[in-house]
């Protein structure tokens, strides 16, 4: 069975999230968008969790749960605020459970240790990620604790402004129980595996939606080949980073994130790592420091050149939200707009769900429904033939879809390596 | 590290090692020398993979030289450059190894002699680009410097425009615009030859470090290019021979 999964998700309970994020919408939305599994998020929180234990049942011993014709794993992101080495850290960590014993344990445990009531993602300071995990790992040796967005600027284990130069610093002993790092939206694997400190993590990736959405949940998510449904079979297949049993993931380009390129969102400026180098990261507008992006951090740590393959990686594929292709091509600069919409429901009532119309719809078949010009968008990302102007300090990247293929072959020219 | 039983190499001036130095500095950290009976190689990448440093230093344009084997020798550029900058121009300098060390001797009357560690070398071979250049120009170093500063008083990148009897240097950006204009058989345009009118794109910061690197060295540079292609620039060592190439990626067209 295929599980088409996303296991960090916040629900209304967290700060700055939809008032939307509940097991109902989230179910409706997961299967218009073609997930079949999701993350509870915020199960630490007593509102969340009471609201969790009421409605999900367990599906069978597998670990998982089920609601709305859809599969939960029990999952929580929570926040390591602390100083070491003379420097503010703030790492976001994403833990997977296997069922409503062990995360009251994990409840207990976190309790002597900050609220859990003020925010369904909670903020522990003064506790070191190292201990995080051993407190953690000490409930039972079943739970997934991963970092959460291992790139992103802020809030990350790798992040340029309070994280770490390498994921064993961070975790220091405890990296013995990480496995896995979620990549995020600013970083794609062939970045990650110019790294090779990080060859041995398997790299998942998820939305960390704070609405429901079709364009915010499962915009990058995680592709499963089981038997059968099974928290512990997922584990496995990430410990083991079994490639017929984790079967790919499915990642936005990174120039889509919000952190990719380096840059000052207050004066429109955005720079390529190079240009931001030149400028000694200060913002050549006003003088303010830039917020360095996730590619700037990873040219920092990568040891390898741009374009190598990780040999044995699990394999990716390259999307967009069916919506921001829509409004791309339709010219819609809004967040939310009817015609977009509209357009996104024909294909989606058509095909099934969103994913469906993304991987397998053959053009012919899409032109039946919608006009050429989505139709040619939609394949133009499927095979990555489209160009973005990149996202930088908040701001997301916008796709290219009038020049595809002459950005594809100026994207190329970026470097000798493709002259060689 | 496997070192030469006898290795020398000597230049009646500083001028060489400095521009080699230089022009290394600015791309890489670290410098693998490949010496063999012939002379001394070196080729890398900057770790963008955005330019490319390709030297060849042959014998004969050596005052001395001996090499019994070819062997490979890793030097910190930052290390090397330092020591190198100790030379006033009409000094002579000596390069030997010995026991996992370059020495370094300059030599005006007052003799210095340096001992710097070699490293191992973290890199690979580099291949060079597949090119084939519609495009070759010798410009002189004076007149390309001015262009590049000119230009990047508008723009961070030029485009150079080759046609049949000039090639034009523009840079555009949100304040504005530059243009440039070398007109062919004058002293600023030693040699132009066009297969094909072309048109590319280059970070002006890469070029002028690639200029400064080496114009105490040479009054003249061979810039060789295709449409939409790398650039090679040409750089002579000295009227003895030697030359550096530099190869530096096109600009990426974002829209």
């Amino acid at each position: 069975m295929e599980l088409y999964a996303d296991f960090h998700i916040h629900s209304y309970l967290s700060r700055a999230t939809s008032q939307s994020m509940n097991l109902d919408e989230l179910s409706r939305n997961a299967k218009l968008k073609g997930l079949n599994l999701l993350g509870t998020g915020d199960f630490t929180h007593p509102v969340w969790m009471r609201e969790l234990k009421e409605k999900l049942e367990p599906s069978g011993d597998s670990g998982l749960f089920s609601y709305g014709g859809i599969y939960w794993m029990l999952t929580v992101e929570v926040s390591t605020v602390y100083e070491q080495g003379n420097r503010a850290r703030k790492v976001h960590h994403l833990i997977h459970v296997p069922g409503f014993d062990t995360a009251d344990q994990i409840v207990d445990a976190l309790s002597k240790r900050g609220s859990l009531s003020s925010d369904g993602r909670p903020i522990f300071n003064g506790l070191f990620s190292p201990e995080l995990v051993e407190i953690i790992m000490g409930i039972s040796k079943d739970i997934m604790i991963i970092p959460s967005h291992a790139w992103t600027t802020w809030w990350s284990v790798l992040g340029a402004f309070s994280g770490f130069d390498s994921i064993e610093e961070c975790y220091q002993d405890q990296t013995k129980h990480i496995y896995a790092i979620e990549t995020g939206l600013s970083s794609n694997p062939p970045m990650n595996w110019r790294w090779s400190k990080l060859d041995r993590f398997c790299l998942m990736s998820n939305s960390d939606a704070h609405s429901p959405w079709i364009w915010r949940l499962g915009r990058e998510l995680n592709v499963f080949n089981l038997k059968r449904p099974s928290y512990y079979e997922i584990v496995n297949s990430v410990k083991k980073m079994d490639k017929k049993r984790f079967a790919f993931t499915i990642e936005v380009s990174p120039e889509y994130g919000k952190y990719h390129y380096t840059g000052h969102r207050d004066c429109n400026v955005s720079l390529h790592p190079r240009e931001a180098m030149n400028f000694s990261n200060i913002c050549p507008k006003c003088g303010k420091k830039l917020t360095i992006g996730v590619l700037q951090r990873v040219e920092e740590l990568a040891d390898r050149p741009e374009g190598f393959v990780l040999k044995g990686a699990i394999p990716f594929k390259s999307l967009l939200p069916l919506y921001e292709i829509i409004s791309s091509v339709m010219g819609v600069d809004k967040l939310y707009s009817r015609k977009v919409t509209e357009e996104q429901d024909r294909l989606i009532s058509e095909f099934g769900n969103e994913l469906n119309v993304l991987l397998n719809i053959k053009k012919e078949e899409l032109l039946k429904v919608t006009d050429a010009k989505i139709s040619d968008a939609i394949i133009k990302v499927r095979e990555g033939r489209v160009g973005f102007t990149a996202g930088y300090d908040g701001v997301y990247g916008r796709p290219v879809f009038d020049q595809g293929d002459d950005l594809k072959a100026s994207k190329e020219a970026k470097n000798l390596d493709d002259f060689m | 590290m496997a070192i030469a039983m006898v290795f020398l190499a000597k230049t009646s001036t500083s001028g060489e090692w400095k521009a080699v130095s230089s022009a290394i500095s600015t791309l890489v950290e670290e410098a693998t020398f490949e010496a063999s009976l012939e002379g001394i190689t070196f080729r890398a990448m900057d770790p963008s993979h955005v330019a490319l440093v390709d030297l060849l230093w042959p014998k004969s344009a050596f005052e001395k030289y001996e090499c019994d084997k070819p062997f490979k020798f890793t030097v910190k550029m930052e290390d090397f450059a330092k020591l190198i900058k100790r030379a006033d121009t009409k000094d002579n300098i000596e390069i030997t190894t010995s026991d996992e060390m370059l020495v370094l001797r300059i030599v005006d009357g007052y003799k210095r002699e340096f001992l710097l560690h070699l490293i191992e070398s973290t890199y690979g071979p580099t291949p060079l680009p597949k090119l084939s250049f519609n495009v070759r120009a010798t410009v002189a170093e004076r007149a390309f410097e001015r262009m590049l500063i000119d230009i990047s008083a508008v723009s961070d990148h030029v485009t150079i425009d080759a046609s049949k009897d000039r090639l034009v240097f523009t840079g555009k950006s949100d304040i504005g615009s530059g243009s440039v204009t070398l007109e062919k058989a004058t002293q600023d345009v030693l040699e132009l030859e066009v297969k094909e009118d072309s048109k590319a794109t280059y970070n002006i910061e890469y070029l002028s470090g690639m200029i400064k690197a080496t114009g105490s060295a040479s009054d003249t540079v061979a810039l060789e290019y295709s449409n939409k292609m790398p650039i090679r620039l040409e750089l002579k060592l000295s009227d003895l021979g030697g030359r550096i190439h530099f190869y530096l990626a096109p600009r990426i067209e974002e829209k």
